[in-house]
Order: structure tokens, then sequence, then C-alpha cells
């Protein structure tokens, strides 16, 4: 009983390039998000109706959370935070359709998209400050506690990609258990809870904290 | 199951091409078209206010002209009030004159109507005197009847005479 | 010394993982006073200004999802006992 990733094939036959089933859902959630995109952008009306709705209002909300932390760089930062909220939310809520694996109960998603956020933060503190004067900020404010802020930024990516693995995995693990248990009406508000509710949260939460780190790194 | 391996590669590749896709796909156009909308929208009210000024300076236009219009209507019914008695003043004054001429002249032509009449009654009894004259002296009339002519004559004359007394 | 079969041993070994994942989640306390604490907090906030409800709430929210990251770590941790380890 392994609730982790399981390996579906290996690519070209090859022992090392093994794909597993999350990866595989990925790519669906990747398809159906870039189907929706299109859809929703294909006749863009000035009066907006039913897809362009939901398109319009979700790149605005995100546009608003990056402007409240950094003013002024909405636009540019746009893309990446847009595609971390939209990815991480519909792989959390994919998983209520049952026999569908979260994306993001695996840690090699989460651990991913976390290092990736945690390059991008430290390209815009070095492109803000220079690298030099960036580097020169660990020291600060003494020179004595450059080993422990550099521990600290290591832990950031560990710390923001764990919590989000954390909960995803952790949810499946109790659905599965009741699954086994009493496979009958249980595991419907556990569903609801864990991939609705939770993954929700969580969602908004890895995108915020991506923010965060990226305006932190910036100050 | 806390294992990584070469699929943490995969899912950053995944990420990177799903970010360039919407990128392409859904946050180009919607920014285009938010901020095409917000352009719009900034568009059609600064337009509107510009037509609201545009208004306020046309109504304000056309009350003035309105005023200056009644003023001056006042003004040529003044002065159409003043020419118009004016002009009534002289016509009365003109219709006097007339009158006056006009009672002058008839009482000129009365005068002379007289007056002729007068001498023509003077002719006519200075030819019916000749004439008993000279019937009297044709016809060689006796002393009474002569004087009783001559009194009925002068009774004549006197009567007519009458006519041109006061 | 006694000198136990490698079946043993790795009996053992499972026990010990299992044991020590759940030891692991005693700290599921600190979440759970944490996320208490802000909902308390929360619940005193909304009667104080009930017209800012909506915020409150999903401040709440991130706050609970953050202090839940220490809990997350032990449950990661126990999973990793059980499942890698233990079998």
């Amino acid at each position: 009983m392994d609730p982790g990733p399981q390996v579906v094939t290996y690519l070209f036959g090859n022992e090392s390039l093994p794909i597993t089933d999350t990866l595989i859902w990925a790519w669906v959630v990747c398809i159906v998000i870039i189907i929706g995109a299109r859809l929703a952008t294909k006749d863009m009306k000035i009066v907006p109706a039913g897809l362009q709705n939901v398109a319009e209002m979700t790149v605005e909300l995100i546009y608003d959370q990056i402007e409240a932390m950094m003013p002024g760089e909405g636009k540019r930062m746009l893309p990446f935070i847009a595609t971390i909220f939209i990815f991480i939310g519909l792989s959390n809520l994919v998983g209520f359709i049952p026999g569908v694996v979260n994306p993001t109960a695996d840690i090699n998603t989460t651990l991913g998209l976390g290092l990736v956020v945690f390059l991008v933060s430290h390209y815009e503190g070095m492109k803000k400050h220079g690298v030099f004067g960036y580097i020169k900020g660990f020291g600060e404010p003494v020179i004595i506690l450059l080993p422990l802020n550099v521990v600290g930024e290591l832990a950031k990516p560990i710390s923001h990609s764990f919590r989000l693995f954390g909960n995803m995995v952790g949810g499946g693990i109790i659905i599965m258990l009741i699954y086994s248990a009493a496979p009958w009406v249980l595991p419907v508000p556990l569903h609801a809870w864990f991939d609705l509710f939770v993954g929700a949260v969580q969602a908004l939460i890895f995108g915020m904290i991506a923010i965060a780190y990226i305006a932190v790194c910036r100050d | 199951m806390v294992d990584l391996n070469i699929t943490m590669l995969w899912e950053v590749v995944n990420f990177l091409v799903l970010m360039y896709l919407l990128k392409r796909f859904l946050y180009k156009p919607v920014t285009e078209m938010l901020d095409s909308r917000r352009q719009k929208i900034k568009g059609d009210l600064e337009q509107a206010r510009r037509q609201k000024e545009e208004a306020h300076r046309l109504k304000e236009q056309h009350q003035r002209e309105l005023n200056e219009a009644r003023q001056k209507a006042q003004q040529i019914i003044d002065e159409a009030e003043d020419r118009g008695e004016e002009r009534a003043q002289e016509i009365i004054a003109e219709a006097q004159d007339e009158a006056e001429r006009i009672k002058e002249r008839n009482l000129a032509e009365i005068e002379q109507a007289r007056q002729e009449a007068a001498d023509e009654l003077r002719r006519e009894v200075a030819s019916i005197s000749m004439m008993v004259a000279s019937k009297f002296l044709r016809e060689k009339l006796d002393e009474e009847e002569h004087e009783e002519l001559i009194q009925q004559y002068i009774e004549d004359l006197e009567s007519a005479r009458l006519g041109e007394a006061k | 010394m006694v000198e136990f079969s490698p079946e043993v041993i790795d009996t053992i070994i499972s026990a010990a993982a299992l044991l020590g994942a759940g030891f692991a989640m005693i700290a599921g306390i600190g979440p759970g006073i944490g996320q208490g604490y802000a909902a308390g907090k929360a619940v005193e906030g909304v009667a104080r200004q009930p017209e800012a409800r909506g915020n409150i709430i999903t401040t709440m929210l991130l706050g609970q999802a953050v202090a839940e990251s220490t809990g997350i770590y032990s449950l990661v941790i126990a999973i990793v006992l059980i499942f890698t380890i233990a079998t």
C-alpha cells in the first residue's frame, strides 16, 4: 500500500525516465487549462460573457494581489504568479473526481514549483539590488548572521513546497483509508473538505507566499 | 513515496510551457481587453464630460442670445411705439391743418359765392329797373300808376336787399 | 551479544519507524493550539466588528494555513516513516 505517485511507464523504455500518474494528470490539467483559456479568449468582446468573464475576473483578482504586495510590478509578474495560482488551484481541485490523483500530491511537483519560485525571487532580488548588493544583504545586520540567513533562505522552498505536498497527500491518505473502511457515503464530504476547501485554500496560500517571497527579496 | 527523481524536471518544464502558453492565450488577450475597456470607458467619460461642457456652454450662449434678442425686441417695440406716437401726432396735426385749410377755403368760396350772388342780384335789379324804366317811358303811364310802380319796385328792392343785410 | 536474524532486524526497524511516526504526530498539538488561538481571536474580531467579517475570516484562514505547516512537516515525516521505512 503506497499512496505516493505510481510509475505508469518509462519514457523510451529507459528505467531512469519514469512517468508517474501524477505527471500524466499534471499534463491533463495543463491541457484542460489551455483549452479553457483558448475558449475564453477566442473571440473577446468589449462586453464580456460566459468564460471570458471568468478569465477576466481571475486575471484581475491575481493582478490585484500582486499589486498589493509589489506596486507597479503587476503586469510583469502576472504570467508567473497567475500560472502558479491557476495550475495549483486546478491541480488541487481535480482530486475531487474519484480515481484522479492530485498532481500536487507528489513532492516532485511541489518542490519543482517551490524551486522555481525560489530562483525567481532571488533573480528579482539581484535584478533590483545588483548581484553584490543583494548578497551583501545576507550579512545584515551583522556578518555573523550570514549562515543563519542562508539557511533560512534555503528553508523557504522546502517549507513552501512541503506545506502544499503534506496537505494534499495527507488528505489523500485519509480519503484512501476511509475508502478501504467505508467506501459508500463517507468519502463524499471528505472529498469536499480535502479537495475543494483545503485544495482551494492551499492554492491560495502557495500563490500568496510566492508573491510574499518575491516581494521580500525585492525589499 | 517521498522520492525525488527526474519527474521534477518534467514538472518544471511542464510549468514553464504552461506559463508560456497561458501568457500567449490568456494573459495577453485578457490584459489587452481590460486595457482597451479601461481606455474606452475613460474615453467615453471624457467625451461625456466634454459634451456636457459643450451643452452647458451652448445653453449659456443661447440664454445670452435670448436675453439679447428680448432686449432688442423691447427696444424695437419702444422705438416703434415712439415713432407711431410721433407719426400719429403728425397725422393729427396735418389733419387739423387740412381741416383748417378746407374750412378757410369753404368760407372763401362761400364769401365769393355770396359776392357773386350779390353782384348778380345788383345786375339783375339794374337790368330790371332799366327794363321797367324803358317800359314806363314807352307806355307813358299816368302819374298814379307811375308812383305805384316805383313804390312797388322800391319794396322789391328793399326785400331783395334784405338777403344782403346783416 | 545476541545475534538477530535479518527478518527480526527488519521487524524491529519497522516497529521503531511506526512508533516514531506516532511520536512525530505529537507535533499536531502545536498547530491545533495555534489554529484554535487564531480562530478565537477571529471570533473576537468578528464580535467587535461584524462588518469586517469577510476580511477577518480570509485572514484567519490564511494564517491558520501557515500555522499548519509545522503539523504538516510532522505529517510528512510520519508518512515517510510509515510508507518508506516501515515497509
